[in-house]
């Protein structure tokens, strides 16, 4: 018997063993293959050899039996029972019979192959004797009725053993063993195989997970020790990896080329409130951030290409671009213009109605080269409202002083002139505390306003003394509304209460409401100034017929530095600030203003406040 | 629903009253695309007189931020009572939003 091949070839890791592995790992499968059908082929012949073997065997049994049947009968015609011992015997000897004998069923046999005994046949004999024949477990069992002269029949039973062996017994040992050498071929054929296997099944799972993307951004290396399959793959990856972040570095490093910038510095750009525009020496757009591409009114990709041109019609934004491009103007260079709605693009500045103002400057990139221009974009519109406000309040106030300033003036000039005329002394000092007073006012109001735009207007409460505020009132405003010719008409309980408030901020508000009034009432009119208190309130109405509010200025009225469309609001010099101050102090007293107006009818504003300090902010709310 | 606009010089100011959801919120957020572009972005709402918010109001506050995004503001909010205050932190939305007290605060908030 062959025996089993001992074969380490497949265990190294050099070339040149792996390729021996590899050719072992054929051999070996090729040599059980060959070896395990030569098994199986000679099994199966074995197999059907012995089959027909046995099915010759029964034949001849069965044969062998009629023989002997017909050799009985002739024995028992002839009645020659003597010779039947030796008959069956021979028979027996000669087809190899385990049982051979002549009996009636059931009884002691009459005469049986290996006894010399004779039985004697009984005189009554069955009739029929059934006939058998079986071949079952190795052994062929045969029954054949034999005739006895007239009297019956007797049974002939004959068996034989049927082997179904396979022969030679060589065989027996021989092919199991063929088969072991065959299959361990195979297992070393198999090993040989497994470790190439190993690193291949290791590399796929690396590919899969790099497809999938679930290696978590790490390249898909694999352990080495698997073989040199696994080393030369590493190598591969680590050259991509290598190959990869130069290519990264390599964009980096070279900002402006077709556009980019590296991302983080593209998304702090973003991040910025101001636009930022770099133009090439064609003014065409080499970059634009999303502040930029807001203000200009176009989607980035648009722009980035396109002539700023395109969406900049200032000529004198575009001539300072120009002039920075060419290199003649090193410094920046700052225009403002303005926007009309979205889709326009940026005019000139001085505009009536434009909706913003955007602030454009421009500067050169390189100072000594030219070529490259960088212009932010600023919305200074606020800043621009702001400013406006600011200083048409500060004309009107300081035109509001000019008017009590002079007549103290006249007054005090008066009285040194005529010191001795006590009338004049009386008229003058009298017009003197009250356009002071006046004055005062006015002060206290401009401070209430930056206050407000500050955010900071407080209240601080105290016991306010109505019957005097309301007495100041009626001397104050007297005069003006004599020199009107408006009839100012005072309606106040008889006895007013006193109230916890802001004595200056709540006189503020009144005088702004009564100022308000007589301003706006021509002459003719009538100004009613009633106060009331009802449901834990003090109410102080102030109702005039002069020119009246549109319906859809109600609310407006209140906002800062709002004046009313009326045209004949716009003549008067007003700073559109005091009824928002007038609303702020009446909410921070827990109050509010009111307004019921009809256009040319007149208007009623009414300011209430609770009578407790209950309620209210300590900050101006709105 | 109504929705009260302001101006506050250079500055609108969008304050929806009553509930925001459902229907009402398209009304909503064709007025508040409106006011970003006629005011160039210089836009804020007034949630003092927001009694409810939906998730779809959420999302269309969270869009306009987002827009804004871009060129690196966010959505001004003002006047945000507890109630609205919770829903923004609890849907973690808030950061999403410059909050001020009131609407001066957020006009100033634009100098």
């Amino acid at each position: 018997m062959k025996k089993p091949k001992n074969d380490k070839a497949g265990q190294g890791a050099s070339s040149t063993r792996s390729r021996g592995s590899l050719s072992v790992a054929v051999l070996s499968t090729g040599v059980a293959a060959v070896l395990l059908a030569a098994a199986a082929g000679v099994a199966w012949g074995l197999h059907v050899e012995a089959e027909s073997r046995g099915r010759a065997r029964v034949h001849e049994v069965r044969g062998a039996a009629m023989m002997i049947s017909k050799a009985v009968e002739r024995a028992f015609l002839w009645n020659d029972l003597e010779s039947l011992p030796d008959l069956l015997q021979e028979a027996a000897t000669q087809h190899d019979l385990t049982v051979c004998r002549v009996r009636v069923p059931g009884e002691k046999p009459i005469a049986e192959a290996g006894s010399r005994v004779v039985g004697e046949l009984p005189h009554t004999v069955g009739d029929e004797v059934r006939r058998r024949d079986e071949v079952a477990d190795g052994s062929a069992t045969l029954v054949i009725p034999v005739r006895v002269g007239t009297q019956g029949e007797v049974a002939l039973e004959v068996s034989a053993a049927i082997s179904s062996a396979w022969t030679p017994s060589i065989a027996k040992l021989g092919l199991p063993l063929v088969s072991a050498v065959g299959i361990v071929s195979l297992l070393l054929g198999y090993k040989a195989i497994s470790k190439r296997l190993a690193v291949l099944g290791t590399i796929g799972k690396a590919l899969e997970a790099s497809r999938l993307g679930t290696s978590d951004g790490q390249p898909p290396l694999v352990a080495e020790s698997l073989g040199e399959q696994a080393t030369a793959w590493n190598v591969l990856v680590q050259e991509r990896e290598t190959y990869k972040r130069f290519s990264a570095f390599k964009e980096a490093a070279e900002p402006g080329r077709g556009g980019r910038v590296s991302s983080d510095l593209s998304a702090a750009c973003d991040a910025m409130t101001q636009g930022i525009v770099i133009l090439d020496e064609n003014l065409k757009v080499k970059y634009a951030n999303g502040a930029a591409a807001s203000f200009l009114g176009a989607k980035r990709d648009e722009l980035v290409g396109s002539d700023i041109r395109k969406y900049v019609a200032d000529s004198d934004a575009i001539a300072a671009f120009e002039g920075v491009v060419s290199g003649k103007v090193r410094q920046r260079v700052s225009v403002e213009t303005s926007r009309v709605g979205a889709q326009g693009r940026i005019m000139e500045a001085g505009l009536e109605r434009a909706a913003s103002v955007l602030k454009l400057s421009a500067r050169p990139v390189r100072r000594e080269e030219q070529g490259v221009v960088m212009v932010t974009v600023e919305d200074v519109t606020q800043q621009r409202v702001a400013d406006e406000a600011r200083n048409s309040f500060v004309a009107q106030a300081t035109h509001e002083l000019r008017t009590p300033l002079t007549n103290i003036r006249l007054y005090t000039d008066a009285m040194i002139e005529d010191s001795d005329n006590p009338e004049i002394r009386t008229k003058a000092l009298n017009v003197i505390s009250s356009e002071s007073r006046r004055l005062e006012r006015i002060v206290a109001d401009m401070l209430s306003v930056s206050e407000i735009e500050a955010g900071t207007l407080k209240i601080v409460r105290g016991d306010v003394r109505l019957d005097q505020l309301f007495e100041e009132l009626k001397d104050d405003y007297r005069v003006q509304a004599e020199d009107k010719e408006i009839a100012m008409v005072f309606e106040l309980p008889p006895k007013l209460p006193v109230v916890s408030a802001d004595r200056d901020k709540y006189a503020l508000a009144l005088h702004n409401l009564i100022g308000n009034a007589l301003k706006y009432t021509p002459a003719g009119g009538k100004v009613t100034i009633r106060a009331e208190e009802a449901q834990g309130k003090f109410l102080v109405h102030v109702i005039d017929n002069g020119i009246g509010i549109k319906k859809e200025e109600h609310e407006l009225v209140f906002d800062k530095f709002y004046r009313a469309k009326d045209g004949r609001v716009a003549n008067l010099t007003g700073t559109g600030l005091g009824l928002t101050l007038a609303r702020d102090v009446a909410r921070m007293h827990g109050g509010n203003i009111t307004l019921q107006s009809e256009i040319n009818k007149g208007s009623t504003f009414t300011l209430e406040i609770p009578l407790a300090a209950e309620g209210g902010t300590a900050r101006a709310a709105a | 629903m109504d929705i009260d606009e302001q101006r506050f010089g250079a500055v609108t100011v969008l304050k929806p009253v009553g509930s925001l959801a459902l229907d009402e919120v398209a009304q909503f957020k064709s007025r508040l695309a409106d006011a970003m572009v006629r005011a160039l972005g210089r836009v804020a709402v007034d949630a003092s007189a927001i009694s409810y918010v939906d998730s779809k109001a959420l999302e269309v506050l969270v869009e306009a931020s987002d827009q804004l995004a871009q060129s690196g503001r966010a959505l001004r909010l003002c006047g945000v009572n507890e109630l609205l205050r919770e829903v923004l932190d609890l849907t973690e939305l808030a950061e999403r939003f410059e909050l001020y007290e009131d609407a001066s605060a957020a006009a100033r908030s634009f100098l």
